[in-house]
Parts: structure tokens; sequence; C-alpha cells
């Protein structure tokens, strides 16, 4: 239970420090471009890691599959949720094949 | 209306964060947890892999002091997207404090998705999340495994399908481009060899891009 309250708390120290500090506040015009640019590099990054890490090792599986269905209905102008489930559907095949 | 959109656009994913937080509640109560903790864990450190590594930790023997780490390296992204967003969020620091809590990567990730954070999208989005991520730890706690491994529905492909869906309009944009590919080569790079969470906290590094060209 010690444990569960640590590592609770760290997380909502972790969550709370930007939103909490630095809300409302005048950030220079440069900070703000390296800011900017924090979502498409954090997001590439939990594209990669969702997609194709274990613990501290590669694994390729049908994570892998349903990815290259996203690309497709993304390049195809699919919206969000169908992109989603189409995502899903080729995994679950992949997986039961 | 923002708070809608937030509940619709994170809604199938809400169905995914269900079905893994039924297999968290069950995993943690196998691995000796109890009833209350697992659902104790959900309401305050809401965020699945750190919850899933903790557990794990502690169910193959390993001491507090690793489950602990491994969790909070796994939640210490949760820094640079929080300082991502910063700005959008509105009103007293207890409440500020309040709504952070509801940010993690699905709910921050479709409220930066129209290329500008809406607080509103990530509010609702996430409070969504919030609702079946410990509804469904209870009801695994309680319940039982009848649902059996989420992945075999492909739920796991989900979540890399809906970042780069969120990403994808960005890359039109040059400096965007290089940040994401910068970010996306760091984490890969550093799977093998960094713990788990310390790829995508080193991915953080390539919106630095950024300063140079800004």
């Amino acid at each position: 239970m010690l444990t569960v309250l640590v590592v609770g708390a760290a997380t909502i120290a972790i969550k709370a420090t930007g939103p909490v500090l630095l809300a409302g506040r005048e950030l220079p015009r440069r900070l703000l471009d390296v800011v900017d640019l924090l979502a498409p590099a954090l997001l590439a990054a939990l594209v990669v890691t969702q997609a194709v890490a274990g613990s501290r090792r590669y694994v390729f599986d049908a994570r892998l599959v349903g990815l290259a269905a996203a690309v497709v209905a993304i390049r195809l102008r699919a919206p969000l949720l169908l992109t989603i489930v189409v995502a899903a559907l080729a995994a679950a095949v992949a997986r039961a094949v | 209306m923002a708070y809608k959109r937030g509940i619709r656009l994170i809604a199938p994913l809400a169905v995914a964060g269900f079905a893994f937080a039924l297999s968290f509640g069950v995993l943690a109560r196998a691995a000796g947890m109890g009833a209350f903790a697992p659902i104790a864990m959900s309401a305050t450190t809401f965020g699945g892999s750190a919850q899933f590594a903790a557990v794990s930790v502690l169910h193959d023997g390993g001491g507090a002091v690793t489950a602990v780490v491994a969790a909070v390296l796994l939640n210490l992204r949760y820094l640079p997207i929080g300082i991502s967003v910063a700005s959008g969020f509105t009103g007293g620091a207890v409440r500020r404090l309040l709504e952070s809590q509801l940010v993690v990567d699905e709910s921050w990730a479709v409220s930066v998705g129209g290329g500008r954070f809406d607080r509103r999208v990530l509010v609702g989005a996430g409070g969504l999340l919030y609702v079946c991520w410990v509804g469904g730890t209870a009801l695994g706690v309680v319940g039982g495994s009848a649902l059996g491994d989420p992945n075999r529905f492909g739920l796991d492909a989900a979540f890399p399908a809906l970042f780069l869906a969120l990403v994808a309009p960005r890359l039109r944009e040059l400096r965007a481009l290089y940040a994401a590919l910068l970010g996306g080569a760091l984490a890969v790079a550093l799977i093998p060899v960094a713990p788990p969470g310390i790829p995508i906290v080193a991915a953080s590094a390539a919106c630095l891009v950024g300063w140079r060209r800004g």
C-alpha cells in the first residue's frame, strides 16, 4: 500500500508541475517555439514505443500490422475513430491467423 | 461543445482503457495487492503503463523501491507533456492541479490534436477515461477475468494508431516533421538500452530543433 501511495503522490506532482507553476505566464517567444514542438516529438515517441517496445527490447508483432493499417487509413483521410478501429481489427485478424 | 468533443474523440479509446483497467485489476489482485490498493492506485496514479510496471515488479517478487522507480520513470514523461500544455490551463492553482491529473497520453493527444491545446477537450476526454479506468479496475478486482486478454481484440494496436493519427496532420509543417522524426528516432534507439519510459522522456529533447530554427 505504501508503494501505491508513493507512486500516486509522485505522479500527481509530476503531472501538476507544468500546469500549476507555468500556467498564465508569458514565456519568451523562442521558448514557445520549442515547447510547441514537444507535442510532435512526444507523439512520435509514443507511436514507436507503443508499436515496437517490449521491456528493454524490440517486439515485432501484430501491433505493426495494425499500425500499417492505420497508415493506410490516415492516407485515405479516414476519421480518427475509423482509423483506430481499423488498426485494432487488423491486429486482431493478424493474431488470429 | 469542446467538453463533448473530448468525450466523443476519446470514446473508442475509453472502451480499450476500460478493458485494460479490468486486466489491471485482475493482475493486481493476483499479485497479492488486495482489493483496495489497486483501486487507490488507479485513482491516484492514473497511468496504465506505470501501474502495470509496478504491479509486475511486485508480482515477480521485486522490491517496493524497484516498483516505485519503474513506475515513476514511466510517468516522468508527464513532466514535458504537462509543460507543453501549461499555458492553456486557466483558473486557480487548485483547479489547475485537479485538471492536470486528467492528463494521460490519450487525453493529452486528442486535446492537442487540433494543433492548439484545448483544456476543455482535455477535461472531457480525461474525465471519461478516468471513470472508465477506475471503474474498470474495481470491476477487475472483484470480477475476475471474464474478458480475457484485451490484446486478442487488437486493442494494443489501437494506441499507436491513435498517436499516429494525431501527429499526422502536423507533419506537413517542416519544423514539426523534424521534431517528430528526431523524437521517434531517439525513442527507438533507446528502447533496448534504457528502462521503459525513459525513451519517451528523452524524445522530448527533439523539441530543441525549434530553438535554432525559431
